[in-house]
């Protein structure tokens, strides 16, 4: 009696053993899947981001600087809209989130907060969703914080190769390139890693935190490939500051648009100073003074 | 160029522009005493900047964003009793304004060095207000060309 209590105990204890080796090893898979981004909460995912190194087109995203598409969608519960991302003076943050997502919520709530600062100083945030047929209409109008532009555009997910949400991708307009791309798991880790994209293509402020001028590098890197789980900083920027230069760009562009090259007689033409200002207003109306 | 169409009116967005279709809510929801006209009225916003997210249909939102360059464009469209009245009585979708017809008393949101211009009209049954603001009065003979290719590309049905 006493030999089969004790091999019925050793039998528990081996059991026992055994339940706590599965248990640590079912603790560690859920742990690595946290890792990667992947949540099994009810089903939803969160994708990966890609490895650092990789090769964007590998992806499906062409490594051309100019990779950046302006996006052709519609409003949530609103018509047709189209927004432009390249040839523009601005970054924009492209913010591919969907409503059943569970990670994108902290990125909802984050969005709403009226003080959040983007990285890149005069940067635009924009929510892309993807079509109603594949997501609801009525969720994403109801998520989509006031002020915060948003557009439906499968396209768009198309375009920029979204492999799930949330993910994230950083364009810089003035040249329409993609700075940065990937996914994060919280606003504070995906800013880090926005102002890291920013280092790494020498396009962050000179003074961080502050809408300032931006300092664009104009050598057409690849953009940086975002990692969620990429820690250190990058190297301060160098390269010049030029929006002054795209602006001037612009202007020379409006004049010759309108037939006014150089040489041209009215850039040279003197207009009285009626007001005593600059006399650049030909009407003597002092509107734009 | 990308192409927005809806509810009869199409837009040909260039690059560097920004564009959106809307339909004004029914004024039966707003004020139960109105009968509703049972019409979608659109509302077009198109600006060779970036189109904040909330504005008001005549740009308010979006005129005090803008810069020297900067110009902005709505088509409001009225109720179809109105494409009778005289004050529609033109014909047709303007498709190319004259610098001169911009003025900064002209105005819906008088902002300094911005000057506007507002035009009256109707295509079929319809009846429609095209408003314009250019950020510069002096740069006008750069912008208002600018404006006219973009309303090229407008066409209503």
């Amino acid at each position: 009696m006493t030999v089969v209590v004790l091999l019925l105990a050793v039998a528990v204890g081996v059991l026992a053993l055994l339940v706590f080796g599965l248990l640590r090893t079912h603790a560690e898979i859920l742990r690595a899947l946290d890792r990667a981004g992947i949540s099994l909460d009810g089903g939803q995912t969160v994708s990966p981001a890609p490895q650092a190194g990789q090769d964007r087109s590998v992806n499906g995203v062409a490594s051309d600087p100019a990779a950046a598409r302006d996006l052709v969608g519609t409003v949530p519960a609103g018509g047709p809209t189209k927004i432009a991302v390249s040839g523009v003076e601005r970054f924009t943050l492209l913010a591919f989130l969907s409503p059943g997502c569970r990670t994108c919520k902290r990125f909802w709530e984050a969005f709403a907060e009226p003080d959040l600062e983007l990285p890149g100083g005069n940067t635009r945030l924009v929510i892309v969703g993807q079509d109603p047929a594949h997501d609801s209409e009525s969720a994403m109008a109801e998520l989509v914080p006031p002020g915060v532009k948003a557009v439906l555009s499968s396209a768009a997910w198309e375009d920029y190769d979204v492999p799930g949400s949330p993910y994230f991708v950083l364009v810089h307009g003035p040249d329409g390139r993609v700075v940065g791309a990937g996914s994060a798991l919280r606003w504070e880790q995906l800013r880090d890693l926005l102002q890291q994209a920013l280092n790494d293509a020498g396009l962050a402020d000179r003074s961080e935190g502050s809408p300032s001028t931006m300092h664009v590098d104009h050598s057409g890197r690849s953009p940086s490939v975002m990692q969620a789980d990429q820690s250190g900083q990058s190297p301060s920027p160098t390269a010049a500051g030029s929006s002054g230069r795209s602006r001037e760009l612009r202007a020379d562009q409006a004049l010759r648009s309108a037939g006014v090259r150089p040489g041209h007689p009215s850039l040279y033409r003197r207009w009285p100073d009626s007001n005593g200002g600059n006399g650049a207003d030909p009407a003597g109306t002092g509107a734009d003074q | 160029m990308s192409r927005l169409a809806a509810h009869g009116v199409s837009i040909d967005v260039p690059a560097g522009w920004e564009a959106e279709l809307s339909t004004q809510p029914d004024p039966a929801v707003l004020d139960s005493g109105l009968e509703s006209s049972g019409a979608s009225l659109v509302v077009v916003h198109a600006a060779n900047f970036s189109l904040p997210a909330e504005r008001g249909d005549y740009g308010s939102g979006a005129v005090e964003v803008m810069d020297r360059n900067g110009i902005f464009v709505t088509l409001v469209e009225f109720d179809p009793a109105s494409a009778t009245s005289r004050l529609f009585s033109h014909q047709g979708l303007p498709s190319r304004l004259a610098p001169g017809d911009f003025a900064p008393d002209q105005l819906h949101l008088s902002l300094p060095g911005q000057a506007g211009v507002q035009v009256f009209f109707h295509v079929g049954s319809r009846a429609f207000c095209l408003y314009a603001v250019i950020g510069s009065y002096s740069m006008r003979s750069v912008l208002v060309p600018e404006l006219n290719r973009m309303l090229s590309g407008f066409s209503v049905h």
